[in-house]
């Protein structure tokens, strides 16, 4: 097995010691050009490509020479068990992912850690473990697909994309998540390494495991053919879609998409014929318009990867020194430009380098740096003013809310304003800009309903006040769309002016505005979503977490399609399933997995047997499985 | 004749200038001995001297039976204003609504209501119980669209400029309350000004002239000839303002100095070329101040004001000249301001009367009511209540103000105002010069806070309307070419300071100079060439050399396309194009003076300010550090082309402060580190250079 092992080893070390030569390179240049460690989305998506496009191409390389034809032969019949075989090749491939990989990065964190003052932590070489594991998981992909009989286990590749993660979590959770991904992969590589290479899975775990890692993938294909079977269709038939003047339409929520601002108020005052409509609607078109982000940013997790920061250091733009953010101290570090430390910056404000920091110096929470000089917190804003080496407590939140967006400024209104988990609170954007000062609150607008569920929201500008309008598919609950316009006069008063309810986020048929629940209902739908939530806090709404499985409305007409073709799935399986001949105890199994996993299941099914031309040779008896 | 009756003008006014001179002296000496018998007043703080009334902008309806003005709103951070209206028939006020982003408002002309300029779009207000504010037009600021003109029609409406894209011209539109946009006029040109005729028809557009060839004439057309051509045509510098066109009698009713040397009322015969003064100041001293009252329906003026010593009034019709008199007997001549109902109500509505003169710490507001020749103040009680939430100055606090003339080396007369501190002897007080800003601009008699911050320090403070000063006739602002910098400009300035300590009005030890903008020049000026004069220098937004500032702002002008008026520059302070002239012109410039500077200079400047660019002001700070003199240089990082807000007005106003009290001696209000905290971090974060020592506590 070692010799194997060696075999494998020696044959690729070459590549893998130059890719790595050729990585520490490219971390070296970037250390010369730019702080190393201060990853934006760019660096963390360029990352994420190379590792897993290096595990991806590399497992296709390696297995697939293996198992060209003389090549497999001669690996299988060694004297050597198949566990043994694939310990030899997947252990030398790893090592040289790893070298190739996560090492170079691995050793730069080292490097830094022992001898610099950048901040390096736990969180950092969390980063380095992802690499390796995106890397790895990628390898047992590639090698599963090469060698697997199942023309569709490329679909895994969907399950890869759900491990990456671009929101706020634990790095315990992120690690754990990944390696179960990467163990699904092992698991799949090592059982699909057997001398017959046309066979199928056989056990029912392996059959489990290799229909779950491509639901994603499949449950994503599945709704996308609706291009094929409704939109393409349409197209040729209709020309293209004219959804305005689809009966529907104006009780959609696409309606609110091609509203211009003015339209939006009329559409909504209409609904209770408000006494204002007609002055509003005129003045909305006269107005200056602005857009609110109103999207839930959630308040980042202490340890979490450093990647997912929002921005790792504040710069003082006179000096060039770098206050770097330590979630091990909570609080910034200084490095001057030669990277000497040159103190820390804390909830108290500056604190000398000699000093010893107390608890009353860290931030309570991990903070969020903005725009260069601001800091934000769970509830707290400050500012930093690095001449005067001091920080200012701009704006405080009361008791009970914390932030849920970033400070947003408009300078053409002169307009400053924050979300908070209640209201929106609003500023005078110079006032914002003025160091020392605690800034005014000029609008406390108390919010009626959550944000994060209605993600679009704008403002007009009018004479006495601003008009606020938010609209979302989830607005009255989820999967129930709705709007509705705010009128926060500067006098102090706020009121809702009215709200709309659509019968359905856009014209499209139910069928297919939800096909991606009822193609999957319970594992899509269901279980990948709320890992995807996980990760991905930021893009999507509260109804993906476990804790609201309860709150989630379809259509019963859809309830019932999910449940009809979850059926249909198991019955088609178990159809064709008696058709190819399998075993009675697979016969039973991918019924009932396809009774779970439903219409993307039944495609897992169709990708993991051999049933193609059973119409044509009835009388014939495949071997099962085969 | 024209030429002799000049003649005849000049030689009086020389004649005369002595005797002037000698009465004024005469109440210099009485005006010293009284402020120094005044009760002294206690130091107080800057913000309390600072700080304006809460109520502002009050309007008074056109049809006079209302009166509109503004109010702040909560803390001054969150900049809301809320937009009251106060009905005089039935003495009550009630307000209208609470607004943030607007910038002016203006009356419809019926009376209904008021337009309001948000910038990017303009709103009206109906002032009936439950009317709301609400938009009615938008406004692409970037193609300066613009409200560009009041309405005279009488309907509920107000003139903006728009601009056609695709013919690449601006037009003017009558924009109504309801909304409605009516072509009124495309405009061949980019004119500067509008007049109306009484049914609100386009009459008179006046523009500069912008043919390269050109001089920038200003140019009057008639709006309503199918051809354009000039009805009229000043030179770059006269001031022409039309106030009426008399179509039948082919004349024009102008404010100019054409043909004359100040600015007074004339009819200006088109057929004949001929000017006939209507009426010029009686003290044949000071131009035609803005605000000149006409019937609308003949043109006929009513109501003149001019300001030379201070504001005064005159009626032109004898009904109004009687009432003008009255009220004037009743709340003295001086700094009144008239706002008058439409001119076919003129004596049956009420009149608002606001009186701004340098005795009283604010504004008064008065009704007259003509019929019944009663005087009130109605707003009395609603300012004090609004004011009561702020400590402002009292007027007993303030420091004496009044005008002087003083004669120069070159035999002319020159009028500054003085403003002494109360209770303080006055040979030994230390004198500031304050040199206003422009130059083309002037020192008024109203209240002016900075100067009585100064004044509360203990300081005499002297601000002279030197030559290049406006208000005081073509002569006067434009006999002086080329002379700035060490010339003749510094010396009339620095001749005042001499005349005042020749009369025993501060030490001679104990001398400053200030100013902003040109202000700072004749600072840097005043240090580099008279430097056993001046002790110390403040010097805010300083051009350092006048040339080359002038060059950089028209070409910055030209690059964001705004309307350029150089032809003044060029002909009074140099011709840059001309690059000889230009460097004979910087050699007396306070750049190439810097090594002759001898005494503290601290200066402020704003990072942004397009008028004099930081990097000039850095430059000069930089040689004079090079050459060692005592500089200190604060860089506002916000700022234009002055302080803007009112924490960086209060690091502006203690620097100035700090500046005189550590080499004049005056008072000052300490620097509190614990309690002034944002005013210690705003100076230790921007100030960049600091050799005077103006950062120590």
């Amino acid at each position: 097995m070692f010799d194997l092992f060696n075999s494998e080893l020696r044959r690729y070390l070459a590549y893998a010691l130059g890719l790595m030569t050729a990585q520490l390179a490219v971390w070296g240049f970037v250390y010369t050009q730019q702080p190393l460690l201060e990853f934006g989305n760019n660096e963390n998506i360029g990352t994420m490509f190379f590792s897993c496009g290096t595990g991806l191409i590399f497992g296709l390389v390696q297995y697939g020479l293996h198992r060209l034809k003389n090549r497999w032969a001669w690996l299988v019949h060694r004297p050597l068990s198949l566990a043994q075989i694939h310990h030899a090749l997947f252990g030398a491939g790893s090592l040289l992912l790893l070298i190739a990989v996560a090492w170079p990065f691995f050793l730069v964190l080292l490097l830094m850690d022992g001898f610099t003052n950048e901040v390096v932590e736990w969180r950092h070489y969390v980063y380095a473990i992802e690499m390796g594991l995106w890397a790895l998981s990628s390898y047992a992909l590639a090698s599963y697909v090469a060698l697997s009989a199942n023309k569709g286990a490329i679909a895994g590749i969907g399950l890869l994309a759900i491990g990456i993660v671009d929101g706020v979590f634990s790095p315990a959770l992120i690690i754990t998540v990944q390696f179960l991904i990467f163990a699904a992969f092992y698991y799949l590589s090592r059982r699909v390494l057997k001398p017959n290479l046309g066979e199928h899975f056989k056990s029912k775990r392996e059959i489990f495991i290799a229909a779950l890692v491509m639901q994603p993938l499949l449950g994503g294909l599945l709704w996308m053919s609706q291009i094929l079977m409704y939109q393409l269709p349409l197209l040729l038939i209709e020309g293209p879609p004219q959804y305005q003047t689809h009966p529907d339409y104006r009780n959609t929520m696409s309606m609110v998409f091609g509203l211009e601002a003015d339209e939006f108020v009329d559409e909504i005052l209409k609904q209770n014929n408000h006494p204002q409509r007609e002055s509003l609607v005129k003045q909305v078109a006269l107005a200056y318009e602005g857009r609110i982000k109103t999207q839930l940013e959630p308040q980042p997790l202490r340890g979490q990867p450093f990647n997912i920061d929002k921005a790792h250091s504040l710069t003082d733009p006179d000096t060039g020194n770098r206050w770097l953010l330590s979630h091990n101290e909570m609080v910034l570090r200084g490095l001057d430009t030669q990277g000497e430390i040159i103190g820390y910056l804390g909830a108290k404000g500056f604190i000398g380098k000699d000093a010893q920091l107390t608890d009353k110096d860290r931030f309570d929470s991990v903070p969020v740096l903005l725009m260069g000089r601001y800091i934000k917190t769970g509830d707290r804003l400050f500012m930093v003013d690095f001449k005067q080496q001091y920080l200012s407590d701009k704006f405080n939140l009361p008791a009970g809310e914390y932030f849920t967006s970033q400070l947003q400024i408009d300078e053409k209104v002169g307009l400053a304003l924050m979300i908070s988990n209640k209201a929106i609170y609003t500023f005078d954007a110079r006032q914002m800009r003025e160091y020392d000062e605690q800034v005014e609150t000029v609008h406390r607008i108390e919010l009626y309903k959550p944000l994060a569920d209605q993600p679009y929201s704008a403002f007009s500008e009018l004479a006495d006040g601003y008009l606020l309008s938010f609209y979302g598919a989830h607005y009255y609950g989820h999967n129930r769309a709705g709007a509705a316009l705010v009128y926060a006069k500067h006098d102090g008063t706020v009121e809702l002016l009215g709200e709309k309810a659509f019968i359905r986020r856009s014209p499209m048929p139910d069928w297919v505005n939800h096909m991606d629940f009822w193609v999957s209902p319970l594992v899509k739908g269901y279980f990948f979503s709320y890992i995807n939530g996980l990760f991905k806090p930021s893009r999507t709404y509260k109804y993906v977490t476990a804790d609201n499985v309860g709150e989630r409305y379809y259509p019963p007409d859809i309830v019932i399609l999910a449940i009809f073709m979850a059926f249909v799935s198991a019955l088609v399986t178990f159809l064709l399933a008696r058709k190819i001949h399998l075993s009675q105890s697979q016969t039973v199994f991918w019924t009932l997995l396809n009774l779970v996993f439903g219409l993307s299941g039944l495609f897992a099914f169709l990708l993991m047997n051999h049933w193609w031309g059973f119409w044509r040779r009835p009388a014939e008896k495949l071997p099962a499985g085969a | 004749m024209k030429r002799l009756s000049r003649q005849l003008a000049g030689w009086l006014c020389c004649a005369l200038m002595p005797v002037m001179s000698y009465a004024v002296q005469t109440d210099l000496h009485q005006a010293v001995a009284q402020a120094q018998t005044m009760k002294p007043v206690p130091l107080l703080k800057r913000e309390v001297v600072l700080k304006g009334s809460s109520v502002r902008e009050i309007q008074l309806s056109p049809d006079g039976s209302k009166i509109s003005y503004l109010r702040r709103e909560g803390a001054p951070g969150r900049k809301l204003s809320s937009m009251w209206l106060y009905d005089i028939k039935n003495a009550e006020t009630r307000k209208l609504f609470v607004f943030k982003n607007i910038r002016r408002s203006i009356w419809s002309p019926d009376g209904s209501g008021l337009f309001l300029d948000l910038g990017h779009s303009v709103a009206y207000s109906g002032i009936a119980p439950g009317d709301k504010p609400r938009l009615i037009a938008k406004l692409d600021t970037e193609a300066r669209e613009k409200i560009f003109a009041r309405d005279s029609s009488g309907h509920s409406s107000v003139i903006i400029r728009r601009w056609n894209d695709d013919k690449k011209q601006f037009a003017l539109y009558r924009l109504s309350s309801q909304s409605k946009e009516t072509l009124l006029l495309p405009l061949e040109n980019e004119y500067s000004r509008l007049l109306l005729d009484e049914k609100g028809r386009p009459d008179v557009l006046m523009s500069q002239n912008q043919d390269p060839e050109g001089e920038e004439e200003l140019m009057i057309f008639d709006a309503q000839a199918k051809k354009q051509k000039p009805l009229w045509q000043c030179d770059w510098a006269d001031e022409c303002r039309v106030l009426y066109f008399d179509r039948k009698g082919n004349r024009l009713l102008m404010a100019t100095n054409r043909g004359g040397d100040l600015v007074r009322l004339v009819w200006a015969n088109m057929n004949t070329g001929a000017l006939e003064v209507v009426h010029q100041d009686p003290l044949n001293f000071a131009d035609l101040s803005y605000g000149t009252e006409i019937v609308k329906a003949n043109g006929t003026p009513v109501l003149v004001s001019y300001h030379g010593h201070s504001r005064l009034n005159y009626g032109l019709t004898e009904q109004m000249d009687e009432h003008v008199k009255f009220i004037e007997g009743q709340l003295g001549r001086e700094m009144l301001f008239f706002h008058l109902p439409d001119t076919a109500r003129l004596y049956q509505s009420h009149w608002l009367v606001m009186q701004g003169n340098n005795r009283q710490a604010k504004a008064r507001v008065y009704l007259y009511h003509p019929a019944s020749k009663r005087l009130t103040r109605p707003l009395k009680n609603i300012i004090d209540q609004a004011d009561s939430e702020q400590q402002m100055m009292f007027d007993d606090q303030l420091a004496p103000k009044f005008s002087i003339h003083y004669p120069t080396s070159d035999g002319y007369s020159v009028q500054g105002y003085l403003t002494l501190p109360r209770g303080t002897a006055i040979k030994e007080a230390p004198l500031v010069v304050k040199v206003h800003g422009g130059p083309w601009a002037r020192v008024n008699d109203g209240v002016d806070r900075g100067t009585q911050l100064l004044a509360n320090r203990g300081y005499i403070v002297f601000e002279p309307n030197f030559r290049a000063s406006k208000g005081f006739g073509k002569k006067h602002m434009t006999s002086i070419k080329h002379d700035y910098g060490d010339g003749r400009v510094h010396k009339d300035i620095t001749e005042g300071v001499l005349y005042l300590l020749d009369n025993g009005i501060g030490d001679k030890d104990k001398v400053g100079i200030i100013g902003h903008s040109f202000g700072g020049f004749s600072t840097l000026t005043g240090l580099a060439v008279t430097p056993e004069l001046y002790k110390v220098g403040f010097a805010g937004a300083p051009p350092t050399d006048m040339g080359r500032s002038a060059k950089l702002y028209y070409r910055f002008q030209k690059k964001v396309n705004s309307s350029l008026r150089s032809q003044l520059m060029k002909q009074l302070v140099v011709d840059w194009e001309d690059k000889k002239a230009l460097a004979v012109n910087s050699l007396k410039q306070p750049m190439n003076l810097v090594d002759k500077i001898t005494k503290p200079l601290v200066m402020w400047a704003g990072k942004n300010d397009r008028r004099v660019f930081i990097v000039d002001v850095n430059d000069y700070a930089t040689k004079a550090e090079s050459l060692n003199k005592k500089i200190s240089l604060f860089v506002d990082n916000t700022a234009m082309h002055s302080p803007s807000g009112e924490a960086a007005r209060m690091v502006y106003m203690y620097l100035m402060e700090k500046t005189l009290a550590m080499h004049l001696g005056g008072k000052l209000q300490a620097l509190d580190k614990a309690q002034d905290k944002q005013l210690y971090r705003n100076l230790q974060r921007q100030m960049k250079m600091d050799h005077v020592g103006v950062m120590g506590l």
